[in-house]
């Protein structure tokens, strides 16, 4: 595992390379977080994947979006735009660091939806485009999280004496992370992923978004509890699906 | 991240199997202590809804050196081989790192919730450590924490309103017999407080300063600014308590995020001179 900062000197995101080892395969794999809660939550999960992709002999890169996690910039600044060059971004370095030109690009919830839209937008690339638990639209997914930070308030505050109430989200809030209302509009207005690129779609147990037609599907016999509040503060470590995506991909990009 | 400010990560460690994100303010003061901040519960570097990564930034452009990083199997860190993981270990490992890296009047160190336990477990020894934050740490009852706890719950005007809270509440409980295995979301033993007061003896002893910061989520344990100071005299004129009911211990609110970080870097400002 390779801590590294890339892209724009004067705004660097933070990424993680992991090598492969062993026999080294044609394609690196490029890993798109999910957002927020999500993002925090997953996060083990992810460099778990990413250390098992490393392992079986695909060159991965996982990394924060600007304004995100260890990534620079202020989180009111975030844009959606910016993270759809991020992806480009990490994508060129990820292809830097590896010598190949096929590129797996492996979105986990939200991240999907970015990276589908990096592809349609910005002409990103892949030779296989992988979604896991993708939510249906960027308007579902932002409903989803309006709706888990008010359960999530729901619980805290049940917690909490009367006279000491948590103030309410400011406007440019979501789910206790900065949502400022141009990147709230755009992402609201993402679509669900219908293209035709070769697409694996895979899915969690209790994750019902229908996949795209074209799409090669793999469901997964654990549940990812994306959509219960009561797990906010539980690790997604998914350690036997990432077995079997690993190994369904050594079948298809060997 | 302002300009001048420069991130660093890097593994330290046997095996290089513990990492961590070092953030230095364009010229660095010598006279001025390394902040180090570890996890809170079983969040990555970054803190809960990124306070750890605005934390150490902000402390970094007043002039710090900041370095927040994973314990022992959480984050980019791994476990380690052969035996259990301790988190006094593995501070004493990035106090060590640091020592190589940056230059410093000692280290101070900012916990928050678990991050306190481990702060304060640690803290109590080692002499490099010249300050303790404690961030919702341990809280010890009082004999008028006491009176305010029976007082609000006999004469709780709102009852009626927090039952239909707590109804709600405990259709969200977690599903503890759905959770996954190895998951331990009970992080702290609170120790007993003879055990707490000799540790604090030591710290002051130590010159060490304390601070301490107690949220509203910690209210049915913790009700009044001066409960901690209560429960520990030799603490009274020695230490700086701060009881913030408004905000939450897992900071939901970006306000409360701006308000916390606000007052560790005027802490750590009148600790510096």
């Amino acid at each position: 595992m390779e801590p590294i900062h890339f892209g724009d000197s004067s705004k660097p995101l933070f990424g993680t390379h992991h090598r492969a080892s062993g026999a080294t395969r044609r394609a690196a794999v490029l890993l798109c977080p999910s957002w927020g809660m999500e993002y925090m939550r997953a996060y083990r999960g992810q460099r778990l994947l990413a250390m098992r992709l490393a392992e079986a002999g695909y060159e991965t890169l996982r990394f924060d979006y600007s304004g995100t996690g260890d990534s620079e910039g202020h989180s009111l600044d975030a844009r959606l735009d910016h993270w759809l060059a991020d992806i480009g971004t990490a994508a060129r370095e990820l292809r830097d660091l590896s010598g190949t030109d096929q590129l797996v690009v492996f979105g986990l919830r939200f991240g999907c939806l970015l990276a589908e839209a990096a592809r349609l937008r910005n002409g990103l690339s892949a030779s296989l485009q992988i979604s896991w638990d993708a939510p249906a639209s960027g308007a579902d997914y932002v409903a989803l999280m309006q709706k888990l930070g008010a359960d999530n308030d729901i619980l805290k505050q049940a917690r909490r004496n009367r006279d000491m109430l948590l103030p309410p989200h400011a406007d440019d809030e979501l789910h206790a992370h900065a949502w400022p209302a141009a990147l709230a509009e755009a992402v609201t207005a993402l679509p669900g992923i219908a293209g035709d690129a070769r697409r694996l779609w895979i899915t969690s147990r209790d994750v019902n978004t229908p996949a795209p037609a074209a799409a090669a599907t793999l469901a997964t016999d654990e549940a990812a509890h994306w959509h219960d509040a009561r797990w906010i503060g539980t690790p997604w470590i998914p350690a036997a699906p990432v077995a079997r995506i690993v190994e369904h991909l050594k079948q298809v990009l060997p | 991240m302002s300009a001048d400010l420069r991130e660093t990560p890097y593994t330290f460690g046997e095996d290089c199997r513990l990492f961590g994100i070092l953030t230095r303010p364009g010229v660095v003061n010598a006279d001025r202590p390394v902040i180090v901040i570890p996890n809170t519960g079983i969040e990555h570097r970054v803190g809960p809804n990124r306070l750890h990564v605005q934390l150490a930034r902000a402390l970094a452009a007043s002039g710090f050196c900041v370095f927040r990083f994973d314990i022992s199997g959480l984050g980019d860190s791994d476990p380690p081989r052969g035996k259990s993981a301790n988190a006094s270990d593995d501070l004493k490992l990035a106090l060590d790192s640091l020592g190589t890296r940056v230059t410093g009047a000692g280290f101070v160190l900012v916990g928050l919730c678990s991050g306190a336990h481990d702060i304060h477990q640690f803290g109590r020894d080692d002499p490099r450590v010249r300050g303790l934050l404690f961030i919702d740490g341990y809280t010890y009852s009082t004999p008028h924490f006491q009176r305010l706890l029976w007082t609000a719950r006999l004469t709780h005007i709102g009852r009626s309103f927090r039952k239909l809270f707590a109804k709600l509440g405990e259709k969200l409980k977690p599903p503890t017999e759905d959770a996954p295995q190895g998951v331990d979301t009970d992080f702290v033993v609170w120790p007993p407080k003879a055990e707490t007061q000799a540790d604090y003896e030591r710290m002051l002893a130590r010159g060490v300063a304390l601070g301490f910061v107690f949220t509203g989520d910690t209210q049915w344990a913790y009700l009044y600014t001066d409960q901690h100071i209560d429960a520990f005299p030799l603490l009274r004129g020695k230490a700086q308590v701060w009881f913030l009911p408004h905000i939450d211990h897992t900071l939901t609110r970006r306000k409360a995020r701006e308000e916390l970080i606000a007052l560790v870097r005027h802490w750590l400002q009148g600790l510096s001179g």
